[in-house]
């Protein structure tokens, strides 16, 4: 009996070290990004307050995209995949930007000139459609193919995912700890006060309640 | 029969558990050298060149000996860190490390340094510019993000926080390399 249960615990081990180096045969290169973001905020209210959004605003992923571009020729990692998202709901926008109105949204990473995909881990390219998310976003001033579209403010602490009804968010930073897991309505509640506080009213097509 | 099943249970459970194993650890760290005494970089920043040997020589190779920098002239070298200054304006990050790796080890790092942004920042801005080179560093020898402690260098965001390893994230390479 203990010889049986010794041959098993055997066999117990060997799967799990199976299992480890199975999984270390990737096939092919991994390319990853890593950005130290420009600081923003410590803060929720400080990420409204900081004036660096343009739109804050519910969106559904209507095209996650799929075509990598480079902006600038002499850096061949500086490389977008551009997204578009439907405005579900206007929590704040400088340019009049209203429910239904389609934005695009220059996601940073894509496939590279080698052929790798390069992504961002906290800041990863969307993989399906639909997905609902809560997003800061500020337009892009660029000379390049970027100008006019939107990204994230602050890198990673501009995108947030709705499941739920729940607010979910890639990475525990600060701001992301105040809303992780809280009720989407009791969110943007928070946000449309801030709004109403600390904006003037911009937008005469969409008024906030 | 039941006890065939739950031996077929357990060797499922065991096989996922080494190989979530393996996942956390790549995820978590995002690679490392197969040969961290000799991790060589290539100095191509104008702006901040002294900084960017300093922060090489001195800041990680003196403060930890589980990763020894080496500088190299040689752009021929293909296994190296890269380290480049940039001039995007409209760019939300200071610095990024672009990492190539196959089964889990770097074949090559790049770095950008994002002039613009680091001298708009908050702080001292000496601190600041070895701020973001040295943590530039730690990604280009494994070490990800930290977001649950900005008294650290790899605080994943540029404030006037520490601008050389601490314990923390010497510790965290320690671990990755031993």
């Amino acid at each position: 009996m203990k010889l049986t249960n010794m041959f098993l615990s055997i066999r117990l081990i060997t799967a799990g070290v199976g299992g480890y180096y199975a999984t270390s045969m990737t096939t092919g290169t991994q390319v990853e990004g890593h950005a130290s973001w420009s600081y923003v905020s410590d803060s929720f209210e400080g990420l409204i307050e900081s004036e660096n959004s343009d739109l804050i605003a519910i969106a559904t992923v209507k095209d996650k995209g799929k075509d990598s571009y480079f902006p600038l020729a002499e850096d061949e990692t500086y490389v977008f995949t551009d997204a578009t998202l439907e405005i579900d709901e206007v929590l704040f926008s400088e340019e009049g930007i209203v429910a239904d109105d389609e934005i695009i949204v220059t996601q940073y990473g894509g496939k590279l000139k080698d052929g790798n995909v390069l992504e961002y881990h906290d800041v990863p390219l969307f993989t399906k459609n639909k997905k609902q998310v809560l997003v800061f976003l500020q337009k892009v001033v660029e000379d390049s193919e970027r100008n006019g579209k939107y990204q994230y403010v602050g890198g990673n602490l501009g995108l947030y995912y709705v499941d739920d009804n729940k607010v979910k968010t890639i990475v525990d930073h600060k701001i992301a700890k105040e809303i992780k897991d809280k009720d989407i309505k009791e969110v943007k509640g928070k946000i449309k006060d801030k709004v109403k506080a600390f904006y003037l009213p911009t937008n005469p097509k969409e008024q906030l309640k | 029969m039941r006890k065939k099943v739950g031996i077929v249970v357990a060797f499922v459970l065991a096989f996922v558990l080494g190989s979530s194993l393996q996942v956390y650890g790549v995820i978590y760290n995002g690679g490392k050298w197969r040969d961290p005494d000799n991790v060589r970089y290539l100095n191509n920043s104008t702006s901040y060149s002294s900084y960017v040997n300093t922060g090489a020589l001195h800041y990680w190779n003196n403060y930890t000996s589980a990763i020894n920098f080496v500088q190299i002239n040689d752009a021929n070298v293909y296994n190296k860190v890269l380290v480049k200054d940039v001039d995007i304006d409209d760019a939300t990050w200071d610095g990024r490390a672009t990492s190539w790796k196959t089964n889990g080890y770097f074949d090559k790092v790049e770095i950008s340094l994002n002039k613009p942004n680091i001298e708009d920042s908050a702080g001292d801005i000496v601190n600041v510019r070895y701020r973001v080179v040295n943590h530039e560093f730690g990604h280009s020898v494994g070490l990800g993000d930290l977001y649950d402690d900005d008294e650290v260098l790899m605080y994943g965001i540029t404030k006037d926080t520490p601008y050389y390893p601490t314990y923390t994230d010497l510790t965290r390479l320690n671990d990755l390399y031993n």
